[in-house]
């Protein structure tokens, strides 16, 4: 009782702003027309005016009420060509025929009074409760009720609008009445519950069949209004809350019998705003309040469906808003069952009414996906689409939640693709995502791979019916994926590179496949140092490592000549990655130390290739090559343990290196119309890796005595090269080595070594200098050509 | 699709199957980015260091005062040292700077280790000799130890410390940076090389896998990888968990092992348990029934 009286309180209080901010407004109206009339009447005194023009017929003065009027119609006093309605005619436009003193005391006071005089009489109902029995408290309701309706009836014909006040406020005590009459038990004079409820539905009966003679938005809006909120004199019964439907209903058949707009939107205000502060215990704690939540859904449901969304738009979504708000709002309170049937009879239900809504009203077919501009339609189906996610997840654990998140996406895909819909085809996609997110979050085992195989399918086929670019992608990691599942590690790479083929294959019909296998290529190719370059099986002599990555170079060298114009950044990765393949190959087949020798071989391969199909990428691929097999020989000095035909590993494996390095200098021209400056340098830069490895050999193998011997041999050798190849960084080499020796015998030799080692290290290092003297003198004008 | 396209895949295809027929290794790491990183840091490392290398002279030079200060330090088993010695002195016969003097000491400490020096010292702690069982096995560990010293692992720790004095010990420092990355794949290499030592001398290689298995501690088995991404994640974090540490684990070494002997050489060979208990070295007392087929761990 308290609460209503605090709510009518602040009714009254904002009401009564509002009035008297009008009261303001129509004084001021009055104030001006009272000066016009005045200066109608004295025109002596009113400013020169320009001359009247004939033909207008005053505007001002129709909208006037005819009492009101001057006999005498006066020239307008503004041009007709500015036919705007003054402040004036709109308020007499809005209020009608009625003078705003007669409105507001005839109209809003008397609805003032009904509310108020409602609530005196709950509060006198209240005092009553105590002071009379069960008949008496009826008895005074029904005669309130019945003194209010005949004054009302009474009153209708000379004073209508106070009238029908006094009708709203009758009928709502009425219904009260008819309520309390079973369910409030200090009054309770019918025991039957369904007596009760047919005294209710003869009341609510009564009041529609009453209000369809007025048509009035607002009396029959207030009536049931206040039969609302008196039923919360009693929260929380079930008898109670199935008056309230029952209110509901009957006030929503009215404002769908007369396409009222704000009485649906206010009654489903109330009714979800009762469910919320609906006290636990007795709400849904019992069960009490969940049926009713679903009637009123139910009943807000069908008016959108009757009106068809026409009366007021976005009823249904905000119906379908409110009752999983509300079912939200209501899960730690309902019973620990209730949401394993809810969600599964909410989805049914939402997708029934999403069903009638598409064929009350099939969207036009192709409509273009707009933002903001979602239909009724498409926000039904929306919410149906996450109801049934939240429902689908809620049964299903694990792969199989994947599985049925998939089915729901796809439906959905495949109904906007069938009826081109963008928004269903969208909401697929959003759900499909939702499905691979669930699936990147699970451990996967091997039984997960045909789900995995199938998503991913179902991805592409919808790639093809949807030219969505962003299943391409999707599919493809998911294929991946399915592979990575199923298939032994060594075998995944090679798996990943076919699948990758296949698209960048099938890219020239289905273009938007094409990324996707250029990347799965990619992968595939760092799968490999994941999982291949370290295994250590065979299959007979070959070893897994060359079985599975072997195959890598010639792919790749595939896909840059058959991408090189469609994809050219691609195609030049491609041409890149088989020397990177090729000499991790080579490391993890041969080790750390023969690698030097494969680098330099491959070196020689590279630069055959490319000089003869003039590519510089390729040349430069050799030189790389050819600096990491230097490297390499440099670093490990060819040191290898064993022999292989009687001499020593690493005298074999030195000379290979050595004799590739030279090899490469013989095979690179000085110059060519193709080449780049390196190019140019590339030819001197082997010449010298290949002498300075010779010198580290002799280091390394005839350290000690001979060591200046032998080092001035390689001299002589190198300054003859450098004759016969007409290379100078040979000549200067052999002189820088001769120059070396000449410090060595003096400064090392001389106290080192014992003397007669000593003597032959002077000797032989003095005839070969005098040799290389002679052959400087005798062939000098030839060098000076050669220089 | 085109002609290349079917011969590569066809070619992909042959070597996928051919691969399926035998037994394949499942295991997913980044040790192969790990161990190209730690060559390209050793290329470099090496190749500044041949350009100054240390003799076998200055080497030992090196090493001998480090030596007396541990001899000083820690208190030597001299009922195990002329065993040990006896053992090493074997071996020395294959090393490749065979101007090298090797000796061999026990340290009587519980410590289950061993240790080279530049300048050809090496140190067991009486620990280690408790765990092994028979000649073989010691010859394996000394031989590793030696392969240390043989490849020069040793001599280049203080390499830039002996050619630049003062400025070198600040390289040096610098150095342990770069070494870091490769110091494990120092550590394979001279377990092959040291197997190839005692290989030499007839005994049985499959002792040194026994030894790294009988060292290994039981892990337990890691959960399988939630799909491709996670997998990729989890070898990246074992490979930089990996990335400092200075040995391998002995599983690891032990499969290494396994893959260098296995294919190659014949699991006969000395094992040497009744010298071991007797402490007589092979090359003093041979018995016949010491040579043996040791099964694989």
């Amino acid at each position: 009782m308290e609460f209503l009286a605090l709510v009518a309180a602040i009714i009254a209080i904002v009401l009564a702003r509002g009035q008297r901010k009008r009261v303001r407004e129509l004084e001021g109206l009055v104030g001006r027309l009272t000066a016009r009339v005045w200066l109608l009447e004295h025109p002596e005194t009113a400013p020169v005016q320009p001359p009247p023009e004939p033909a207008a017929p005053p505007i001002e003065e129709q909208s006037l009420p005819p009492q009101t009027l001057p006999p005498p119609p006066p020239p307008p006093l503004e041009p007709p060509s500015a036919p705007q309605p003054t402040l004036s005619e709109q308020l007499r436009n809005r209020l009608g025929n009625e003078e705003w003193e007669a409105l507001v005391g005839g109209s809003l006071l008397n609805k003032l009074g009904g509310l108020v005089l409602v609530i005196g009489i709950a509060l006198f109902l209240g005092y009553a409760l105590s002071n009379m029995g069960p008949a008496g408290r009826i008895a005074v309701g029904a005669a309130v009720a019945v003194a209010l309706l005949g004054t009302g009836a009474a009153l209708e014909r000379r004073y209508k609008v106070f009238a029908r006040g006094l009708l709203a406020s009758g009928w709502a005590i009425a219904y009260f009445t008819a309520y309390a009459a079973h369910a409030l038990p200090p009054s309770r004079l019918i025991h039957s519950p369904t007596a009760g409820l047919l005294v209710l539905l003869v009341v609510a009966a009564a009041i529609i069949v009453h209000s369809l003679r007025y048509r009035s938005e607002t009396a029959t809006g207030l009536a049931l209004g206040s039969a609302f909120l008196a039923l919360q004199l009693d929260p929380g019964s079930l008898f109670g809350l199935g008056a309230n439907v029952l209110l509901v209903g009957a006030g929503l058949l009215l404002a769908a019998l007369h396409q009222w707009r704000v009485l649906p939107l206010a009654a489903m205000l109330l009714c979800y705003t009762t469910i919320a502060l609906l006290p636990s215990p007795a709400g849904f704690r019992e069960g009490v309040g969940l049926p009713v939540l679903w009637a009123f859904w139910v009943l807000f449901e069908l008016y959108d469906l009757a009106v068809r969304g026409s009366a007021l738009r976005g009823v249904g979504t905000l119906n379908g808003v409110a009752f999983l708000g509300m079912q939200l709002l209501a899960a730690h309170r309902a019973p620990e069952t209730h949401f394993r049937a809810f969600l599964p009879l909410a989805a049914v239900a939402l997708g029934v009414t999403t069903a009638v809504r598409w064929w009350q009203s099939p969207p036009a077919q192709d409509e273009p996906l707009r933002k903001g501009a979602i239909s009724r339609e498409g926000l039904s189906l929306t919410l149906f689409a996450a109801v049934l996610a939240a429902a689908l997840l809620r049964r299903y654990d694990g792969i199989w939640s994947v599985l049925a998140l998939l089915l729901e996406g796809e439906a959905l895909v495949l109904l906007g693709w069938r009826f081109r819909q963008a928004w269903p085809r969208r909401l697929g996609m959003i759900v499909l995502g939702g499905a691979a997110l669930r699936l990147a979050t699970l451990t996967l085992n091997a039984d997960a791979t045909w789900i995995t195989l199938a998503f991913g399918a179902a991805l592409l086929v919808n790639l093809h019916l949807t030219r969505e670019k962003v299943y391409a992608p999707a599919g493809g990691a998911l294929l991946a994926t399915a592979l990575w599942l199923r298939l032994p590690s060594p075998l995944i790479a090679p798996a990943w590179a076919l699948l990758g083929l296949l698209f960048l294959e099938t890219g020239s019909r289905w273009p938007w496949l094409g990324g996707t296998g250029a990347c799965l290529s990619l992968a595939a190719c760092g799968r490999l140092f994941l999982s291949n370059f370290t295994i250590s099986g065979h299959t007979g002599l070959l070893s897994h490592r060359l079985l599975t990555a072997g195959p890598f170079v010639p792919y790749f060298y595939y896909l840059w000549t058959a991408h090189r114009e469609l994809r050219p950044r691609f195609a030049r990765l491609c041409l890149w990655l088989p020397p990177v393949l090729l000499a991790a190959l080579i490391r993890f087949e041969v080790g750390r130390t023969q690698t030097a020798v494969g680098l330099s071989l491959a070196t020689l391969v590279f630069l055959a290739a490319g000089m003869r199909w003039r590519i510089v990428d390729v040349r430069w691929q050799s030189y790389l090559l050819g600096a990491a097999a230097f490297l390499r020989a440099w670093s490990t000095n060819f040191f290898i343990p064993g022999t292989v035909g009687g001499l020593p590993l690493r005298l074999v494996t030195a000379g290979l290196s050595i004799a590739a390095l030279f090899a490469a200098h013989r095979m690179l021209p000085r110059d060519r119309e193709d080449f780049t400056r390196w190019d140019r340098w590339a030819r001197p830069a082997f010449a010298l890796a290949g002498a300075l490895l010779v010198a580290a050999l002799l280091y390394n193998e005839v350290s000690g005595k001979l060591l200046t011997v032998a080092w001035s041999l390689e001299s002589v050798l190198l300054v003859t090269a450098g004759f016969l190849w007409r290379e100078r960084v040979l000549r200067l080499s052999g002189l820088a080595l001769f120059f070396l020796c000449l410090l060595k015998v003096f400064f090392h030799d001389l106290a080192s070594l014992d003397t007669l080692s000593r003597i032959f290290s002077f000797i032989v290092l003095g005839l070969l200098l005098l040799g290389v003297s002679w052959l400087y003198t005798r062939y000098r004008e030839k060098i000076r050509r050669l220089l | 699709m085109r002609r290349g396209a079917l011969l590569i895949a066809a070619l992909m295809l042959a070597g996928a199957i051919a691969t399926a027929l035998a037994p394949m290794d499942r295991a997913a790491s980044l040790r192969s980015v790990l161990a190209l990183w730690a060559d390209l840091l050793r290329d470099a490392d090496d190749a500044i260091s041949h350009l100054a290398p240390m003799t076998i002279d200055e080497e030992m030079r090196l090493g001998r005062p480090m030596a007396t200060s541990i001899r000083a330090s820690c208190p030597v088993d001299n009922t195990w040292t002329p065993y040990v010695n006896a053992v090493g002195q074997s071996l020395v016969k294959g090393v490749r700077r065979d101007a090298m003097v090797y000796r061999f000491t026990v340290l009587d400490t519980p410590g289950v280790n061993a240790f080279a020096l530049p300048g050809g010292e090496v140190f067991v702690l009486r620990g280690l000799l408790e765990k092994l069982e028979n000649e073989a096995e010691l010859a394996a560990v000394l031989g590793h130890e030696m392969a240390h010293i043989d490849l020069a692992h040793c001599a280049h720790r203080y390499q830039w410390q002996v050619r630049l004095r003062g400025v070198g010990a600040v390289m040096d420092l610098a150095r342990v940076l770069i070494v870091t990355g490769y110091r494990q794949f120092e550590e394979s290499e001279a377990d092959t090389h040291g197997v190839g030592l005692a290989l030499a001398q007839n005994y049985n290689p499959v002792a040194a896998i026994r030894v790294f298995h009988r060292l290994a501690q039981p892990a337990a088995a890691p959960r399988a990888a939630a799909n491709p991404i996670e997998e990729a994640a989890r070898a990246a974090a074992e490979t930089l968990g990996e990335y400092g540490r200075s040995h391998p684990s002995s599983k690891e070494r032990a499969e290494s092992l396994l893959q260098w002997v296995g294919p190659r050489q014949a699991r006969t060979g000395y094992v040497g348990a009744r010298n071991f208990k007797e402490r007589k070295p092979k090359s003093a007392a041979m018995y016949r029934e010491e040579w043996q087929l040791l099964n694989l761990p």
